[in-house]
């Protein structure tokens, strides 16, 4: 298993386009996949690796201290759709629902990021406007340097191969008429279609076998798998061309726990080995902190807060993170007990009339009256973590709450 | 005497494939004011067994075995009488508020009709008592936002209002199934709060069935786990989750992601959930199962007291001390 499988990724990095090789992708897909991941060699294989700019500090930003040139850089992203209500005379100008209202982030090649939120929060048009299916109305996306909003017809569709998604049911993004080979295959035979058929099986093949199916079941249908299996597909589908962005909406939420976990440490094994950059949106943030390496959480499409996630898990500093983090249950019924929490009163507002100001300051537990004035400023605290409360060191409710459980 | 107690439950139902055993032979009960989690993943019975007791089985389905709420057979009832209980006895809510309320019927009469025709209250009681019940769910402004459509309220406030409903009776015992699946955390912690405000406040018995056992830990005092049909392992939350005595316990309270928790990779039970038409004659998990030796793929394993752990009862073949 381990022979092909490197010759399959030697070949991706050299596949590419022209002066542009696949960051992070030679030295960490060197990695046998059977054997467990040694981190300190294929660092130093990043240090010393004699190739272009960007590649030589390719690296996770975490591991190697520096910050390296962004795979992806989404700049004041703004994303609007035109609401006309039921009746309305044609005349009578249609409403704006700010889906995205001006989010800002960075991501290295290979690193993963998670973005958490409620419904409604827009992380899922994030998604979708970066894989370029929704039209931005406004800010920057670009993708290895490149604007997504002036590529030509024949850059884009390299964008489309370099940037796959995987989505949240995995049955309903199944052609329930194509076999499981042919789903696989598609996403090649349409960007490669000089590829041999054997060569496309070959790939399929082997595929399937990472992701955990067993080869023979190419020629089956999707309904005779379960929803971990059809998972497993969509995550090969997304796979084959063999991508430098993998976007996860919601990859797990509708598995069962068992199966979730085997999915997550899927995707986590997959993204160290082919040195995959990955956004992973989810809205159970203990499953986002497990497979990502820094946490954006938005609500109400913008950014309240960014950092590693491990601080933010462990010190959040916004008041909806921390309302976030006090929400998500335990299983263990005697530190659930301890934990005793303010329940976050309210419900998400109507994103057509978005409250101004602060979009958190109508369930914030510490608002004051200076919320409704302005947005609030994205506060840098170092090391990446950004917040954007100025409100933010003021003691929270949660640690009232834990002083008086403790 | 129990409130519920049900007694080698069996539910199947006959499909163009073939018979389907969806709850193979399950008997528990629940005392009054008590909170039982029947925890589960999809297909391993929970909700069958709710539906089943309920009388709300799909028309394939036929439920076998003894339901006996307060002394009567809930099986042989006639549709009156059942649905006598249904509405003044037990209350249920389900998981998706949206589907479960009528679009074309204003929150107000919707909630007047249970009253008006099990209590034979006038139209305005009725709605004076439902705008009481709306205030005690926490639905702000009830007085007039119980004449809007259920379109008009967000999901978290629709499974207030559902909860509102089953409550209007004043049931002794109240079925949740997967009542906050379809919500935001924020959300969920305030509709489990509120649910147990209602336990304290109506002493109502509630059988809470989930997939995340997350909220168990948090609000009952009794689980259930069920796999393939069966009951796993059952015993008080603080001891099932404090030693599992079941492989398949074990395995689930491992692989759920934990916020306090910084796993590298999590642990995870290998293999797929049965195929329910299909399981094996012994122990439905031993396919997945670390532990699964000689008589595990033929010989079910009776549900029995754990050895050395005498308040859990498990469906196990393997030693209580090698399961850990």
């Amino acid at each position: 298993m381990t022979d092909p499988k490197d010759d399959k990724f030697a070949e991706a990095s050299g596949r590419d386009e022209a002066g542009d090789p696949i960051p992070a992708a030679p030295p960490a897909s060197a990695t046998p996949v059977a054997t467990p991941p040694s981190p300190a060699p294929a660092e130093v294989a990043h240090k010393d690796a004699p190739v272009a700019k960007e590649a030589g500090n390719a690296g996770r930003p975490d591991r190697t201290g520096k910050r390296a040139a962004p795979i992806l850089r989404v700049e004041d992203l703004r994303v609007a759709f035109d609401i006309r209500p039921r009746g309305a005379w044609p005349w009578t100008p249609s409403k704006k629902l700010h889906a995205v209202g001006g989010i800002s982030f960075d991501l290295a090649p290979g690193e993963s990021l998670g973005v958490v939120g409620e419904s409604g929060s827009g992380k899922s048009t994030l998604a979708r406007a970066i894989v370029g299916t929704i039209p931005s109305t406004g800010g920057r996306i670009e993708f290895e340097g490149q604007d997504l909003a002036s590529m030509s017809e024949r850059q884009r569709r390299v964008h489309r191969k370099d940037v796959q998604m995987v989505f949240q049911d995995p049955l309903a993004a199944l052609n329930p008429r194509m076999t499981v080979g042919d789903i696989i295959a598609e996403p090649l035979v349409t960007h490669e279609p000089k590829t041999p058929r054997k060569e496309v099986r070959r790939r399929v093949a082997e595929l399937m076998e990472r992701v955990g199916l067993l080869p023979n079941l190419v020629s089956r249908y999707p309904h005779e798998f379960s929803g971990g299996q059809c998972q497993r597909i969509g995550i090969a589908r997304a796979l084959i061309l063999r991508p430098k962005l993998l976007i996860c909406d919601e990859p797990v939420s509708a598995l069962d726990v068992s199966v979730q976990a085997q999915v997550v440490n899927l995707l986590k094994e997959l993204q160290r080995d082919m040195g995959l950059a990955m956004i992973f949106i989810a809205h159970d943030l203990s499953v986002v902190k497990h497979v990502s390496d820094r946490i954006v959480v938005m609500y109400l499409g913008r950014v309240m807060e960014v950092a590693k996630s491990k601080p933010l898990v462990t010190n959040p500093e916004h008041p909806y993170t921390q309302a976030l983090i006090a929400s998500v249950p335990i299983p263990d019924p005697v530190l659930e007990r301890a934990r005793k929490r303010p329940v976050l009163g309210g419900e998400l507002p109507s994103p057509m009339s978005p409250p101004s100001g602060c979009v958190f300051r109508t369930r914030c537990p510490k608002a004051h009256p200076d919320c409704a004035d302005g947005l609030p400023p994205m506060l840098d605290l170092g090391d990446g973590h950004r917040v954007a409360c100025p409100y933010h060191e003021e003691p929270s409710v949660l640690d009232a709450a834990r002083q008086m459980a403790g | 005497m129990a409130l519920l107690d049900i007694e080698d439950l069996r539910v199947t139902f006959t499909t163009g494939d073939g018979e389907v055993n969806a709850v193979n032979g399950v008997s528990f009960s629940v005392e009054e004011g008590e909170t039982l989690a029947i925890v589960g993943e999809s297909g391993s019975g929970k909700s069958q067994t709710a539906f089943a007791a309920m009388g709300l089985l799909a028309r394939n389905g036929r439920a076998t075995g003894q339901i006996r709420y307060d002394g009567r057979n809930l099986l042989e009832l006639k549709q009156k009488e059942l649905n006598r209980v249904r509405s003044e006895e037990i209350g249920m809510i389900f998981q998706d508020p949206m589907t479960s309320l009528n679009p074309y019927m204003r929150i107000s009469d919707q909630m007047a009709e249970v009253l008006t025709l099990h209590k034979g209250m006038t139209k305005r009681d009725a709605v004076a008592e439902a705008t009481k019940m709306l205030d005690a769910v926490k639905i702000p402004d009830a007085r007039n936002r119980i004449t809007m459509f259920p379109h008009e309220f967000s999901g978290g406030m629709r499974q207030r209002i559902m909860i509102a409903m089953a409550l209007l009776c004043q049931p002794r015992l109240l079925i949740a199934d997967e009542p906050t699946t379809a919500l935001d955390v924020t959300v969920q912690a305030q509709i489990m709060e509120l649910m147990a405000e209602i336990r304290a406040e109506f002493g109502t018995a509630i059988i809470l069935i989930t997939h995340d056992l997350g909220i168990v830990a948090d609000t009952c005092e009794r689980t259930l786990v069920m796999y393939g049909g069966q009951i796993m392992e059952t015993g008080p939350t603080d001891k099932l989750f404090e030693r599992p005595t079941h492989p398949y316990t074990l395995g689930l309270l491992r692989a759920v992601p934990r916020i306090d928790r910084d796993d590298e990779t999590l642990s995870t039970i290998a293999g797929e959930p049965p195929d329910m038409s299909r399981l094996p004659k012994g122990c439905p998990f031993t396919p997945r199962c670390a532990w699964a030796h000689g008589p595990c793929p033929t010989v079910r394993p009776e549900l029995l007291p754990a050895e050395g752990f005498p308040e859990l009862r498990r469906a196990c073949h393997a030693p209580v001390e090698e399961v850990k």
